[in-house]
């Protein structure tokens, strides 16, 4: 299994046991999530409230299909708004 | 081969042809969201809220209802009771429940067979409130005793102990803060305000909508996107969404604010209850500055460190966003760009989501980047002027670059923050001397960019011309760049494309011409599709000549045989392949849909010069100029445009418009008049000058650059008026009256 | 509601419609005559996006009633344009891009034909102070101001 470092923005650490960066086995957005899911149920309003992700620099809309390679850095965001 | 190498031999990429939809636009035939009407159509009208809030105790509409051509009348009664979540804001919104969120709530909806006539019926609708207390104010009503808007309103993140009206919380940082302004030499903190600002779009929003009894409906109306028109309304009226074919109007500006619903589900719920009659609403201007857009007012702390020579040690911000009576101001956007232009080994970002008796913000170009940029770029400012060091020069030695980790995070790719900076420095505008009472502002500012979810098709007419759709409407030229990027990638001639804007039942779901994405996104997607027809072209051709498909290149609209092995053949033409497709296999088309990636960040530089008159406080723009990174411009005249039309948006926000609430909490300002968004007569020519570092994720090295040019003017032109007068302003707009007070007691507004 | 029977002439052609004493010339043109160039953007005088010729002189058409138009000449957008071509300032703002969303656009090209007809050398700022009822949104004013300066050059060097 190959390992991801998530950053979180600070204000969701209550939910995370006080860590902004978590270190989590995955290969996909959805595994990714999913183990988020499991191993943190108090983030899934946050989960659940439409977010998007910035894959070791790259923003874009949550795809669960999409794969990440080993040691990616992983921003989880709030989904953007435009005008 | 190096992508810039690629892209600098464009031969249609980057000039400037005519729109292919000018014609119907100059000669007053093309069709925007009121020009349709139908037969048997009905007109709609919309009773609103008087009061900033306030409980429904009753509605009755039985006189109303008698009248001669009333056909139908509705309230929420008539809408689901079992929506929750977004779906339940989107409707709440639409139309009061129990309470009235605001002055220009809907409250009740009247379809008849003329405009008059339903309009005299909403006189005789009667309504009975009990007024309760509101709050406008974001400061005010983060107070721990303010009027509460909604209950319960805060969700998982707001801590405990936070006003009732903070909706959301958000927190994030990185760095040692302390560390960083112990490095400082001097380290500096202020109060920024800005208000309300609406899109001001010139085309209210206008709809016609037709829904039959077993859920089946059309709509014609003016969007920035109407698969998400699509959505909301199936969301808010219970419907099948593919049942609800929704086509755009021409679109009269939207700037954010057509990208969601306001008056399309009542159109929907009036037809059904009239027999399935086609509806159509058309909103006033009051009504359109009293119940839709506008953006976000904010309240900001900033504090920022320094050291002497300039660079930026740390930086703190917490910004407060009222964005209407159901949240959803762009405060967490607004933090992501506070410090986005900048390296910084410290910063540190607060915001709160308040709640407030207005009406709920949308989306305004760039959401959240003018008032971010307002409160940090003018902090900066000060700072310069504190240490005598020329404000680019800074910008300059702090700029972020490829390589640098954002201020929220994620490391940037290729960006073009300091050629920027670099040509605003060498513009002549920077060193043109000024005079008494003038003075000159340098801001920077940021947006994002966003891809999207994409779906196009491509298709070969018989001629060998190319038919182009897409879901994006065009609101600023896009026909223009889809159809160059067309021309581009098939090396056909610009006028052998055709774009066309289709409507939901047509594509895949499309997202809105929002976050600069349609020239971005739609072209990338174009380019993908088109390079299917063309594989597909050259496959027909290589069993024509009897040759492996991989032997046949595409190049200027022929294919031909790639190279000397691969035997020696005429080329064919995309017209002859087309005249042909018939025999060969069928019709020739391509498609694409995806969610689109490799978006590039945009910076933007502007150099504002004003004169302020000592005795009226009149702030007189002497000379602007607007420099940003388009990454690669397709239709320069379009990008300039962007440039120009952002900046100006700015200028409004920073110099005019404002909302100004009565005691009441009633809007004041509902007209035009009074609403005042910038005339030609107020402004100089906006110069403009194009930076191209090319965004190596996109075929063409677009970035998307329709947002950015809204951010640096609040501050650049608050930057203006502190080197003229020597008094800072911290509080939008900088009004005649504000800038006087400001010159007799140095009152920064605030 | 009696309706009253209005006889006018607009772009050259005379025209007949009912309208409603309470409506707008603006409405009259859109909804009775099938005229939807010029578009409302406020009703109440501020925009200019209704703009008309009204007997020779530039209105704003939602200020003006219906049945004032009786035996009037009337000029809209949809009449700017020759048969063969488009006028030199319609050809000129899709030249210099001066419109974007295009909403904006009628008015403001009815607006400037009338400052041309009048004066066919005006300094910037006279274009700016005549258009200046004429809002839009988009473009900044910036290429709308240079394509109107650009055709008054071209009108005076055919003339
Ligand atoms: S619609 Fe007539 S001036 Fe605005
Ligand atoms: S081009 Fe959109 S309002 Fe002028």
């Amino acid at each position: 299994m190959m390992a991801v470092n998530v950053y979180l923005w600070a204000s969701l650490k209550k939910f995370t046991n006080d860590k902004d960066i978590l270190t989590i086995e995955a290969t996909t957005i959805g595994e990714l999530v999913s183990v988020l899911r499991r191993d943190f149920p108090g983030l899934k309003p946050f989960l659940d409230s439409g977010i998007s992700f910035a894959i070791n620099g790259e923003l874009s809309n949550p795809n669960s299909n999409e794969s990440i390679p080993d040691e990616s850095e992983i921003y989880i965001m709030q989904k953007l708004k435009g005008g | 081969m190096a992508k810039d190498d690629i892209t600098k031999s464009f031969k249609f990429i980057g000039t400037r042809p005519n729109r292919p939809d000018g014609f119907e636009k100059v000669t007053g035939r093309a069709k925007y969201g009121a020009d349709i009407s139908a037969v048997g159509m009905l007109h709609g009208a919309v009773l609103r809220s008087p009061y900033a809030h306030a409980r429904i105790k009753s509605i009755n509409f039985e006189k109303a209802a008698k009248l001669d051509g009333v056909k139908a009348i509705i309230t929420r009664d008539d809408f689901p009771k079992d929506r929750e979540g977004e779906p339940l804001k989107l409707l709440e919104n639409t139309i009061a429940g129990e309470i009235a969120y605001y002055d220009g709530h809907a409250i009740a909806a009247v379809a008849a067979t003329s405009v008059f006539t339903a309009k005299e019926a909403l006189k005789e609708i009667e309504v009975e409130y009990e007024v309760l207390p509101h709050v406008i104010d974001v400061d005010e009503a983060m107070k721990p005793d303010a009027p509460i808007v909604r209950k319960n309103a805060g969700d998982f993140s707001v801590p405990e102990g936070s006003s009732p009206n903070v909706a959301s919380y958000i927190e994030f940082g990185r760095g040692d803060i302390t560390n960083g302004f112990d490095k400082a030499d001097i380290v500096k903190s202020g109060l920024f305000k800005t208000e309300a600002a609406h899109q001001g779009y010139i085309e209210p929003h206008a709809c016609m909508a037709q829904l039959d009894h077993n859920g089946q409906g059309e709509m014609w109306v003016c969007t920035q996107g109407h698969w998400y028109i699509r959505q909301m309304c199936s969301e808010v009226l219970d419907l099948e969404a593919s049942k609800l074919c929704v086509t755009p109007s021409e679109i009269g500006g939207g700037f954010g604010g057509k990208t969601t619903i306001f008056i399309e589900p009542l159109a929907l719920a009036l037809s059904k209850k009239s027999g399935g009659r086609p509806v159509k609403i058309v909103m006033s201007r009051s009504e359109v500055l009293r119940a839709t857009g506008p953006t976000a007012s904010a309240s900001m702390d900033v504090k920022i460190g320094m050291t002497k020579d300039g660079y930026l040690t740390a930086g703190c911000v917490e910004f407060r966003m009222q964005g209407g009576a159901f949240g959803g101001s762009p405060v967490s956007e607004a933090l992501q760009c506070a410090f986005a232009s900048y390296n910084m080994e410290a910063v540190h970002h607060i915001g709160f989501d308040v709640l407030a008796n207005r009406p709920r913000a949308a989306a305004y170009r760039a959401p959240g980047s003018p008032m971010a940029a307002f409160a940090v770029e003018s902090l900066i400012d000060e700072m310069c002027t504190d240490l005598d060091l020329d404000p680019i020069d800074v910008r300059l030695m702090n700029a972020v670059a490829e390589g640098s980790k954002s201020s929220y995070g994620p490391k940037f790719k290729k960006i073009g923050l300091i050629e920027t900076l670099e040509a605003t420095k060498e513009h002549p505008n920077y060193s043109i001397e000024l005079g008494a009472n003038q003075g000159r502002g340098v801001a920077a500012g940021y947006w994002m960019n966003h891809g999207g979810e994409t779906s196009v098709s491509v298709s070969l007419a018989e001629d060998g011309s190319v038919n182009v759709s897409v879901g994006t409407p065009d609101i600023g030229g896009s026909r223009a760049s889809i159809a160059l990027m067309t021309a581009e990638t098939y090396g056909i001639p610009y006028d052998s494309v055709r774009v066309n804007i289709l409507e939901t039942g047509a594509l895949g779901f499309n997202e809105p011409t929002h976050g600069s994405r349609a020239t971005l996104a739609s072209g990338k997607a174009v380019y993908e599709a088109a390079n299917q027809t063309i594989a597909e072209m050259c496959r027909r051709v290589a069993k024509k000549w009897q040759i492996d498909p991989d032997a046949v290149y595409w190049e200027n609209g022929y294919a031909k045989p790639a190279g000397p092995n691969a035997g020696d053949f005429t080329p064919i033409s995309i017209k002859q392949i087309a005249s042909e497709m018939d025999q060969t296999g069928g019709p020739i088309a391509g498609h694409h849909e995806s969610s689109i990636r490799g978006v590039g960040h945009s910076f933007g530089v502007h150099i504002a010069d004003v004169e302020v008159d000592p005795e009226t406080g009149r702030v007189t723009v002497l000379r602007y100029l607007v420099a940003q990174d388009a990454g690669r411009a397709v239709h320069p005249s379009y990008v300039e445009g962007q440039f120009q039309g952002g900046a100006v948006q700015g200028i409004g926000w920073a110099l005019n418009e404002e909302y100004v609430y009565g005691e009441d909490g009633c809007l004041q300002n509902a007209a035009f008049l009074d609403y005042r968004i910038p005339v030609a007569s107020d402004l100089p020519n906006i110069d403009t000058i194009i930076v191209e570092v090319p965004n190596p994720d996109h075929p063409f090295g677009v970035r998307g650059v329709g947002e950015t040019g809204i951010a640096p003017p609040l501050p650049a032109l608050a930057n203006a008026v502190a080197a003229a007068t020597k008094v800072r302003l911290r509080s939008l707009p900088m009004s005649p009256t504000k800038v006087l007070k400001a010159l007799k007691t140095g009152n920064d507004g605030c | 509601m009696n309706k009253i029977h209005v006889k006018t002439n607009i772009n050259g052609d005379q025209v007949e419609f009912l309208a409603d004493s309470r409506e707008t010339l603006l409405d009259c043109l859109r909804d009775h005559v099938g005229l939807t160039g010029s578009k409302e953007g406020c009703g109440t005088g501020d925009c200019g996006a209704c703009s008309c010729i009204f007997d020779g002189e530039l209105v704003s058409s939602c200020l003006v009633l219906g049945v004032e138009a009786e035996g009037k000449s009337i000029e809209t957008i949809e009449g700017m344009a020759g048969q063969e071509d488009l006028h030199p300032l319609q050809k000129k703002f899709i030249e210099m891009a001066a419109l974007q969303c295009g909403f904006c656009t009628p008015g403001i090209l009815v607006a400037a034909k009338a400052l041309l007809e009048k004066n066919n050398n005006p300094t910037e700022t006279e274009v700016r102070y005549w258009l200046a009822g004429n809002l839009c949104r988009c473009t900044g004013y910036d290429k709308i101001i240079k394509a109107v300066m650009e055709t008054a050059k071209d009108i005076r060097e055919t003339a």
